[in-house]
């Protein structure tokens, strides 16, 4: 990006209402002006846009979202070298509120073409409901698919600690040493914000998963 | 023409019609339907809206015998003919005796739906090879329909029919003020071009007036200094026998040296103005008067108007002679604007109509009976059946399916070029370039072409792997005399790069026919067109010429706007993203990044190949790119504009998804989304993404929530945004378009910065999609040089200015 710094933006917002920013007692790191500041000694209200994304924009619950928000899809995508899926699901749920309204969590190997599967229960092994033994599609549930048969499902609860229906430890990796892995997080309501994307990704990286890329 | 042969007498064995007794009833019949054609749409249809339908009865008529003769008796199925736009009815006349047009089409003729003003590719049904209608563009196709069959030969390709096929074109004598014709006689030369026959409507006339005399010495000279063979027909055989004959010198000597006005003011005048202007020029000349006495008025006036032109044995037999080679050959046939009409010679004659009364006189002299107007062969003294029978094998009636479908080509992923800071250029360069390394069915259907830009579009690294065509071997005699370069130019019929001289109504000629090759001649060509944006504007007419035809190809225009900065002023371009918003069957991108051109290439070669893939021999496994949901009509296909940039920009580390590369492919996606309700979004498109980006970051402290919005195409965002709106009045209350779905997490009173290097109509007109306030940056004056800094500061579209913007933003809402 261009190396010429120009001056600030406060300062500029400052200078079209008739505020010299110099008399304003910043509020920034080392005094700084903000433009809070020149918003709240102009008397003015700041804007939606100087709102921090958070977690509850992630899940498309935040006010102003609306109704057309509430039907977007939004995915945020990592690429992982082989990745334990428990370590995936420790990182998710550190970043989104409980219960955390993901939609999907899917895995692809070396960029190979994604294929869903249903959505499983939560509760029992893998593909069945406890009372009924189908697939509950209402249970905002993790689920992962690979190619060549690879698929699995992962209950919510695993990161948890608990096992699986065959009294396994959830804990899965897919894809070979040094293969790629891309990890996709589909969120059915909300924005995804580049805030919460780091926040993702930042937690995956302290749980050695070395993600390499994001995308929104 | 001569008049309807006397019937055979009652009672006598009838003999079997020669060949030229049916092609001058044809003659007849073609003559009779074009002028009907006409006069039907504009004196018996109603009329719903008051103006004036129009239809050239004058042009059409003065090639009536040059159609008959070619159509009828000298065109083969595998030839491709370009005819002059104002001969449509004639076109349409003969198609229907060889039943490909509809009398309900003849009927409404320039109406809705029916057939076209002028011969259409796209908007006719019956089988027209090259759309004409902007003079002179079909004509020079023709030139280029050649050197694309040469070059399918060279490489294997043959065409179906063969290397024999002609091309054909069929012009008005004023068509030749074209200057594209002149620009592509020059690239023929170069070429070589072979099986190429140009028939010259030397009728005298143009559209306002009667042209300049003696033009044909001209026309003649410079067809010769080309490289072709020139044949004149001028004198029709009657004549001919006349010059032979004691007197019949003089008789030539006049016509030789009357000026046109005078030629064609006698012929509008007739038999009697004829014969007095000869006595009084020639009447004493020994010979001359028994001449003159031994016709009438009528009969000396058919005998002045006798041009080869209007003589189908004259003609018949110069195009005959003219077939047993493949020399390029011009036929300046002399004809009468107007021939057979009442109307015949008079300058005013362009536009004009017959009235009522003289369509009743041409009835009558036709035979026609009321009813009976439509009929194939009513009024004609030959049998039906004969007629019939003609028709039916004639050379060029035996090719029905003259419109071939062949296979698409599976088109692989593009893996786009890595690198920290890269122009959309080099990666252009360097995607092609990694296409010709490959061994496979899809780099060796790609063709390049550029006007003298090649290297400087970044086109080297393609034409180094896959080399220059020319019908010839010419070795690059830099690297045999050992001098370093870094373009290898050795050029042979394998290459697949047709270098052309820096004309662009040549680039955008041959692309229309490289882009109809899979149609025209049954091969599937992939043609990459590249060249300076700006001039873009200069070929205007002939890219909407080649894409009104639904030619398909990718055309690279590079660099753009003023990003191009030191290279000059006289080389930006302003307004070629609207250009490219408005043209037809023409998709627009401005990628800033090279994932998301590796993305709109391999979307764009396999969207080439949509709407007309036939499946013969099996359909291939589907380019990735095809696997995308895309706007309504997408599945039509079309062709491919991509605006880039030589101005290198930081590159995002990302790998795209496929929801990521759809959306690239549907115009726009957020580059960082904004917070839900948020009120302000910056909106941007190609090479300024540096200075978005960089604004972005400058304001993120305070508004972290304003979001980045990257359009990749605002071409297909708006298309899908009306695409949607129509599909709601429809009744399809649900129909969301992905730019209104982009726009929806911004609260309805967000504003938006538009920020692009053209005018900035190209973006702000997002803001009414959401009812959101724009403020619009970008370029709305030309021509001044100066450095990138310099240029986007004098132009508001650096990052102060965006900066200040977003700050009146704020203080305004």
């Amino acid at each position: 990006m261009p190396a010429v710094r120009t001056e600030s933006f406060a300062g500029r917002v400052a200078k079209r209402l008739g505020i010299d920013p110099a008399c304003l007692a910043g509020a920034g790191p080392d005094g700084a002006v903000t433009l809070a500041d020149v918003l709240n000694e102009a008397g003015r209200e700041m804007p939606v846009a100087a709102r921090r994304p958070s977690s509850t924009d992630l899940a498309g619950g935040a006010e102003g979202a609306g109704e057309e928000t509430a039907r977007e899809r939004r995915r945020l995508e990592v690429v992982c070298d082989a990745a334990p899926l428990r370590g995936v699901c420790d990182a998710l749920a550190a970043v989104t509120p409980e219960p955390p309204d993901v939609f999907a969590l899917v895995v692809r190997l070396g960029g190979a073409a994604l294929r869903d599967v249903p959505v499983f229960p939560r509760s029992a092994h893998p593909g069945e409901d406890p009372e009924s033994g189908e697939p509950d599609a209402a249970c905002p549930t993790v689920r992962a698919a690979g190619p060549g048969g690879r698929t699995a499902a992962i209950r919510r609860e695993a990161h948890e600690g608990e096992t699986n229906g065959a009294g396994e430890q959830a804990v899965l990796t897919f894809g070979e040493e040094g293969e790629t892995v891309h990890l996709g997080l589909e969120f059915d309501t909300g924005a995804v914000s580049e805030a919460v994307g780091e926040a993702f990704l930042h937690r995956l990286r302290t749980l050695c998963l070395d993600p390499r890329r994001a995308l929104l | 023409m001569t008049e309807n042969p006397r019937p055979a007498e009652a009672g006598a064995p009838e003999p079997a019609p020669d060949r030229f007794a049916i092609l001058r009833a044809l003659e007849r019949k073609v003559l009779w339907l074009a002028s009907w054609t006409i006069h039907h749409a504009n004196h018996v249809r109603p009329n719903q809206d008051g103006l004036k339908v129009g239809g050239h009865q004058a042009s059409s008529a003065s090639v009536v015998a040059l159609m008959t003769a070619l159509y009828f008796a000298v065109l083969k199925p595998e030839d491709r003919v370009a005819v002059k736009p104002h001969a449509s009815p004639a076109f349409h006349a003969i198609q229907y005796l060889f039943g490909r047009q509809s009398r309900e089409n003849l009927e409404r003729f320039r109406a809705f739906g029916g057939a076209q003003a002028y011969p259409s590719r796209t908007k006719d049904e019956d089988d027209v090879d090259f759309s004409t209608g902007s003079v002179g563009l079909g004509v020079a196709a023709t030139l280029f329909g050649s050197i694309v069959r040469d070059y399918l030969a060279a490489h294997g390709r043959a065409p179906v029919g063969g290397r024999d096929g002609r091309m054909v074109a069929l012009a008005g004598d004023a068509e030749l003020d074209e200057g594209n014709v002149f620009e592509a006689l020059l690239e023929g030369w170069k070429h070589e071009v072979r099986n190429l026959w140009w028939i010259i409507d030397y009728n005298r006339q143009s559209l306002d007036s009667v042209v300049t005399d003696r033009l044909f010495g001209r026309i003649d000279r410079l067809f010769r200094n080309m490289g072709w063979r020139v044949e004149t027909l001028k004198y029709g055989k009657e004549l001919q026998r006349v010059f032979r004959r004691p007197g019949g010198g003089a008789i030539r000597r006049w016509i030789d040296d009357c000026p046109n006005s005078l030629y064609s003011a006698m012929v509008f005048k007739g038999g009697a103005a004829w014969r007095g202007r000869l006595v009084q020029d020639l009447g004493k000349v020994a010979g001359v008067p028994a001449i003159l006495d031994e016709y009438d008025d009528e009969g000396l006036a058919r005998l002045m108007t006798n041009l080869a032109g209007h003589d189908l044995e004259a003609v018949v037999e110069a195009f005959e002679a003219a077939a047993g080679s493949d020399e390029p050959t011009c036929f300046i046939a002399y004809t009468i604007k107007g021939y057979g009409l009442p109307f015949a010679g008079h300058k005013d004659n362009h536009a004009g109509l017959m009235s009522v009364e003289q369509m009743d006189e041409l009835r009558r002299r036709h035979r026609i009976e009321r009813g009976a107007e439509w009929d194939r062969f009513a009024g004609l003294d030959l049998p039906p059946e004969a007629l019939r029978a003609y028709i039916a094998g004639a050379p060029f009636a035996a090719g029905r399916n003259r419109r071939y479908e062949v296979p698409a080509v599976r088109v692989p992923e593009l893996r786009p070029p890595k690198g920290d800071r890269l122009s959309t250029q080099e990666c252009f360069g360097r995607l092609l370039a990694s296409i010709g390394r490959a061994r496979n069915e899809f780099a060796d259907r790609i063709v390049t072409t550029s006007p003298d830009v090649t290297v400087s579009t970044n086109l080297g690294g393609w034409v180094n792997r896959r080399g220059v065509f020319s019908p010839r071997e010419h070795a690059d005699t830099f690297r045999e005399e050992a001098v370093a370069s870094f373009q290898a130019w050795a050029a042979s019929p394998r290459g697949q790069h047709i270098e052309l001289g820096i004309a662009e109504n040549n680039l955008f000629l041959l692309l229309a026919v490289l882009g109809l090759a899979d149609s025209l001649f049954g091969q599937r060509l992939l043609p990459v067109g590249t060249l300076y944006d700006p001039f873009i504007q200069r070929g205007l007419d002939a890219l909407n010429y080649a894409c009104y035809q639904d030619a398909r190809f990718l055309l690279v225009a590079t660099p753009s706007g003023i990003s191009l900065a030191p290279e000059g002023g006289a080389h930006q371009s302003i307004s070629t993203p609207l250009i490219g918003m408005g043209q037809d069957r023409l998709a627009t991108f401005e990628p800033a990044f090279s994932d998301e051109l590796a993305v709109i290439m391999g979307w764009g070669f396999d969207y080439m190949q949509r709407g007309r893939s036939g499946a013969e021999g099996g359909a291939p496994p589907p380019s990735p790119a095809a696997r995308e949901p895309g706007l309504p009509g997408d599945e039509e296909g079309g062709s491919v504009y991509l605006r880039l940039s030589t101005r290198a920009v930081e590159q995002p580390a990302r790998d795209l998804t496929d929801d990521a590369a759809r959306r690239i492919l549907l115009g726009g996606y957020w580059l960082a989304p904004p917070v839900p309700g948020a009120d302000l979004a910056l909106v941007y498109t190609g090479a300024v993404a540096d200075e978005v980006r960089a604004a972005h970051e400058a304001v993120r402290t305070d508004l972290p929530g304003a979001g980045v919005l990257a359009v990749t195409s605002a071409d297909r965002l708006a298309a899908g945004w009306r695409a949607a709106a129509q599909a709601r009045r429809e009744g399809d209350h649900g129909a969301r378009s992905h730019l209104e779905s982009l726009l929806a997490p911004l609260a309805p009173r967000a504003r938006l910065v538009t920020v692009t290097d053209a005018h900035p109509g190209a973006l702000d007109w997002i803001g009414s999609v959401a009812g959101h306030r724009c403020y619009p940056l970008g370029v709305e004056h030309f021509g001044q040089s100066g450095s990138v800094p310099d240029l986007y500061a004098h132009h508001r579209i650096d990052l102060d200015a965006i900066l200040d913007t977003i700050a009146a933003v704020v203080v305004e809402a």
